[in-house]
């Protein structure tokens, strides 16, 4: 093993607001509002805060504990899981995930950071101006037609010819220099700017959006309970999966940023600390300024439009409408490439760590294979981005279902290899807040029911629609359902099938690397 | 027709937002009591 013994975080808040900057992301500000207007508004919170005590919180702590104990003799993922289960299929299996989600997610997510960057430097140079402001129909749809034409989304190979390129390209450098500062001069350093930045940011347009008139009508929208709502099963998922994403737990992440830690270091009132910032961000800010905004512009269809229509249509549209709204819509971009920015130099660290570690890899040189293994896969990413396929493929992919897997194998692990009791005690070394007994029962227990459970029905909900999208035949048959032409649906089930066979044969491939690195670990003693 | 904020609206609104501001300043003055 070789960890490098100059890397550590400079201090416990830059750990936390790093962690905290790795989960606040778009989620926050655009998914959590549709979600809780789609799931009974103000009613949402019921489910969602026993999500947060059950799922959040639990599956959280326990990464800040397994990080800690895992990260005696390597920081990566595999030298974490090759701590707790030695070498073998499970423990491979487990580290092949856990690093190829945040590399994974690190590809495409890079590529909506650019379009934030692009928006905020368009409504600042007043690039972003639709006529006949009176019709909000045709607003929408010269805002609409803005953003496909932007992100390439028409045709295959459109971003290539798009300014979207350069911003791409743009973020890529800006990402990749942070990382190679370090853990303390690069993504603490950047957090530590960056959330401030945000909140500045975030509370001058909430400030902007609660002075609009009838402000009312739009916070009634978003938080007016339908309690009836209570009663639907897919209420219950939506709410776990959006504390679940929310926080970002099962990115592999977490484990990496505290195995710096060292028995003197808190971790549990940090742990809880980052998700509570996390928390305040989604629903004192995210739940207070995108649906209460869209709504002012479009009443109730505000509400059919997905996260990328919420916040690259629906909130371009009204910030054009809006007095001065070339500079709040410049700030709220801002705001959304911030979140972003701070969550994927987070992405690539897991990464660089392994190249470091296992093939003994100078900074320089570990940077220079990610960064062309990466930036290969972006390129795909923006070359098949018609009507968002690869992106779409690669999110269900890897930014849920390995999200998931891996975040059912970290609780498994905690609760039954480790066993909570044993997990319980190491986490009061150092604890500044200790963790009460009965969260041994919740994390062995109740935390991997409700985790398996919302991974069952959220599977029965969706795989069957993934599956059908892989079938040429079938997407060409039932191309007017998703209101293409025939030839357009069977090139979206071949993108798809390319996608997941690209995943496949990294998959495999990263097996293999970690399968090596262990061998020399075993020989090595 | 949609209802302008109502009671409960109003009561769950700020109800959630009470609760996710105090865990956060009780986390953030718990820690730098302790730095």
């Amino acid at each position: 093993m070789n960890p490098n013994p100059k890397e550590k975080w400079a201090t416990r808040i830059g750990l936390i607001l790093a962690v905290a900057s790795s989960a606040i992301g778009l989620g926050n500000f655009l998914r959590f509002p549709g979600q809780a207007v789609k799931n009974g508004g103000g009613a949402f919170m019921v489910p969602y805060i026993v999500s947060f005590l059950l799922l959040g919180i639990p599956v959280c702590l326990s990464e800040w504990i397994m990080g800690r104990m895992g990260g005696k003799s390597g920081h990566s993922a595999p030298h974490i899981f090759y701590t707790f289960l030695g070498n073998n299929f499970f423990s491979k299996f487990a580290s092949t995930i856990a690093l190829l989600v945040p590399t994974l997610i690190y590809v495409y997510y890079v590529f909506i950071e650019a379009w934030c960057l692009t928006y905020a430097i368009d409504f600042m140079f007043g690039n972003i101006q639709f006529s006949n402001p009176t019709n909000s129909t045709e607003v929408v749809s010269q805002a609409s037609n803005y953003f496909l034409d932007l992100v390439g989304a028409r045709n295959i190979g459109d971003a290539f010819r798009s300014k979207i390129l350069i911003s791409t390209f743009l973020c890529f450098s800006l990402n990749f220099l942070v990382v190679y500062r370090g853990l303390s001069k690069g993504i603490e350093a950047l957090a530590k700017i960056g959330v401030p930045l945000l909140f500045i940011c975030s509370f001058i347009i909430l400030g902007r959006v609660l002075t609009l008139d009838r402000i009312e009508e739009g916070l009634g929208f978003m938080w007016n309970p339908n309690w009836d709502s209570l009663l639907r099963g897919e209420v219950w998922i939506a709410a776990a999966g959006q504390i679940f994403f929310s926080l970002s737990v099962g990115f592999g992440i977490v484990l990496l940023f505290t195995s710096y830690l060292t028995e003197k270091d808190d971790l549990t009132l940090s742990g809880l600390t980052a998700a509570s910032l996390n928390e305040f961000v989604e629903v004192a800010l995210g739940g207070m300024i995108t649906i209460p905004l869209g709504f002012l512009f479009l009443g109730m269809a505000v509400g059919t439009f997905g996260t990328f229509g919420m916040g690259f249509i629906v909130l371009p549209s009204v910030f054009t409408q809006m007095p001065m709204g070339n500079l709040f819509g410049a700030i709220w971009f801002f705001v959304l490439f911030i979140a972003a920015i701070t969550s994927s130099v987070t992405m690539l660290q897991p990464g660089i760590s392994f190249l470091e570690e296992g093939f003994h890899l100078k900074r320089r040189n570990s940077i220079l294979v990610l960064f062309s293994f990466t930036i290969v896969l972006s390129m795909c990413i923006l070359y098949f981005n018609f009507d968002f396929t690869a992106l779409d493929y690669t999110d269900f992919l890897v930014g849920t279902i390995f999200i998931y897997i891996l975040a059912t194998i970290q609780v498994i692990i905690y609760g039954w290899k480790i066993g909570p009791e044993q997990g319980r005690l190491h986490a009061q070394k150092g604890a500044l807040w200790e963790l009460p007994k009965s969260f041994d029962f919740v994390i062995k227990y109740i935390t991997p029911s409700f985790l398996i459970l919302v991974i069952i029905l959220f599977l029965y909900q969706s795989l069957g629609d993934y599956i059908l999208k892989l079938n040429p035949t079938w997407m060409k048959e039932n191309a007017a359902k998703f209101n293409l032409t025939p030839i357009q649906a069977e090139l979206k089930a071949k993108i798809s099938l390319g996608v997941l066979t690209i995943i496949g044969i990294i998959f495999l491939i990263t097996y293999f690397l970690i399968h090596k690195v262990f061998n020399k670990e075993n020989k090595n003693g | 027709m949609v209802e302008p904020l109502n009671l409960q609206g109003l009561v769950i609104m700020l109800t959630s937002i009470s609760l996710a501001t105090s865990l956060c300043i009780y986390c953030l003055y718990k820690l730098f009591k302790n730095q």
